[in-house]
């Protein structure tokens, strides 16, 4: 029942992406080729028959290309909390809630998709800024520098650069997923008022990340304390010292990961509980 | 027959008010049941639990001997007030949304019933009157054979001729040996159809049993003693 979820799920979304997704595509290329046509067809000085032109159309296709990347990096966040609102929260919730399934299918089918679209995009919006940069003249120089970037990297930090590349994917995935469920559960939470459901998410979710922030700045105030007063601090100073940077990004990464994904369970607990036993539709 | 939904001492609350309150009757499979009261009292929150959309607060309530749950919903064909098709849909859409989620629905019924209300597959949700969104998802719950239909005021907000047609679809589609209830308080134009009636009033129970010996019991018609138990 899961796999049909997300089947129409992404039916349903897809709906709203792929032409968006189609508008970056053509507007990328589109703006890559002028850009390439410009190097080769305008002469030093400005002169040449297509220097005017495809300068301006070039600009202007660069700048429309940058407006679509935002615009579809924006839509993948509205989409996926308008889907949840709307398809669980609205009148769509009393056909959602009477198909044979479980509360906690409808949070995953809902999170897995608007986190693959989201990453769609931010994959496009990669490629697309790679395209337009190849396009420039002497982009073959670039990648050179790329190159010899990468190999002062390895040396200085034991690694090549594919790891902190690795590292921020996954972070950028569950970043995404904690946020994601973060929202579903402040909507669930205002979805117990259903006269003033908006107000009462924004509130909601308002409310929770003043929370947060408080908690971490305690968090961080006490561990400092905890960790000094106990001489800790001193130990630890010369371990981080020895070990090789990289290793010790991970585990900074990998700590904050961590937290965040006891987030993710937490949100993900709550919103299953008020959706199965508090559910409230207009 | 077997009772198909039971309700036992059922309560849901809401903060300090009791839309259903100490609630108890059995609807029966082959029967179509009237569930009537005047406006607010309990009967869209008596479905919307048997549909699993609410949680009871107290009592307990059973479809096919099951605590409503995903088991439950797959038997359950529930008709809201609302209309919840996605705007967004196709209507061929919606039949393959129920088709995949819904192994008792029949693609061929459904799309019989639209080709006689002269609703294309291709035709979109959004562009479609109220009324005919109506219909759409009236076609839809009727070309389940569900064990026990919900129907929440199916009739409420139609016009007369709209009205035959919804009746004579629900009467025409609706399995055997299925408990079908019927919510409303347009009596006058369902009562030829029921087999049973529940009143409600208030949260609770005021009668219940068969229309005929209701009628005979009472010696007037079901609209009549309705009129006389909920005067205002």
């Amino acid at each position: 029942m899961l796999a049909k979820l997300i089947k129409h799920e992404f039916k349903a979304t897809a709906r709203i992406f792929l032409p968006i997704l189609g508008t970056v595509l053509v507007l990328t290329g589109a703006a890559a080729l002028t850009v390439k046509l410009g190097g080769i067809l305008v002469l030093p000085g400005g002169t040449g028959w297509g220097g005017p032109v495809l300068g301006l159309a070039s600009g202007l296709l660069c700048w429309l290309t940058f407006i679509a990347m935002m615009a579809m990096m924006a839509a993948a966040v509205v989409v996926t909390i308008q889907r949840f609102y709307k398809n669980l929260l609205g009148d769509e919730g009393y056909l959602m809630f009477t198909l044979p399934v479980t509360p906690a299918q409808h949070i995953t089918a809902k999170l897995a998709v608007g986190t693959v679209w989201t990453l769609l995009s931010l994959a496009l919006a990669v490629l697309a800024a790679a395209a337009l940069l190849f396009s420039i003249p002497g982009a073959a120089e670039n990648g050179m520098t790329l190159a010899r970037f990468s190999a002062a990297f390895r040396a200085e930090m034991g690694t090549g650069l594919w790891m902190p590349a690795a590292v921020m994917l996954v972070f950028f995935i569950i970043g995404t997923v904690n946020t994601y469920l973060q929202l579903y559960m402040c909507m669930a939470i205002g979805g117990q008022w259903p006269t003033s459901r908006l107000g009462a998410s924004i509130a909601a979710y308002f409310i929770l990340n003043f929370g947060l922030q408080m908690l971490t700045v305690a968090g961080m105030l006490v561990s400092g304390v905890v960790l000094a007063a106990t001489g800790a601090m001193d130990a630890l100073v010369p371990v981080v010292e020895h070990a090789a940077p990289a290793a010790v990004m991970c585990a900074v990464m990998g700590a904050v990961g961590a937290v965040l994904l006891v987030g993710c369970v937490i949100y993900f607990c709550i919103t299953r509980w008020l959706l199965t036993k508090r559910l409230n539709l207009a | 027959m077997e009772a198909v939904l039971t309700c036992s001492a059922l309560t849901k609350a809401y903060g300090p008010n009791k839309a259903l309150d100490n609630f108890t009757a059995a609807f029966s499979g082959g029967r179509i049941t009237g569930l009537l009261g005047p406006n607010g009292s309990g009967k869209t929150t008596l479905m919307k639990l048997a549909a699993g959309l609410l949680v009871p607060t107290g009592g307990s309530l059973r479809v096919c001997g099951q605590a409503p749950g995903p088991q439950t919903k797959a038997r359950v064909a529930y008709l809201p007030e609302r209309t919840y098709l996605p705007a967004g849909l196709r209507v061929r859409e919606a039949l393959e949304l129920f088709c995949d989620f819904y192994a008792d629905f029949s693609r061929e019924k459904a799309v019989s019933m639209l080709a006689d209300l002269k609703i294309q597959p291709g035709d979109k949700i959004s562009a479609m009157s109220k009324g005919t969104r109506e219909k759409v998802q009236l076609v839809l719950v009727m070309s389940r054979a569900a064990g026990l239909y919900l129907l929440d005021e199916p009739i409420g907000g139609v016009d007369p001729a709209a009205r035959d047609y919804i009746l004579d679809t629900i009467i025409r589609n609706y399995s055997e040996d299925a408990a079908l209830v019927l919510s409303t308080h347009l009596i006058g134009d369902i009562e030829k159809v029921l087999d049973d009636v529940v009143m409600i009033g208030g949260g609770r129970l005021v009668a219940s049993g068969s229309v005929d010996e209701l009628r005979a019991a009472q010696g007037k018609s079901v609209d009549a003693f309705f009129r006389e138990v909920f005067k205002c």
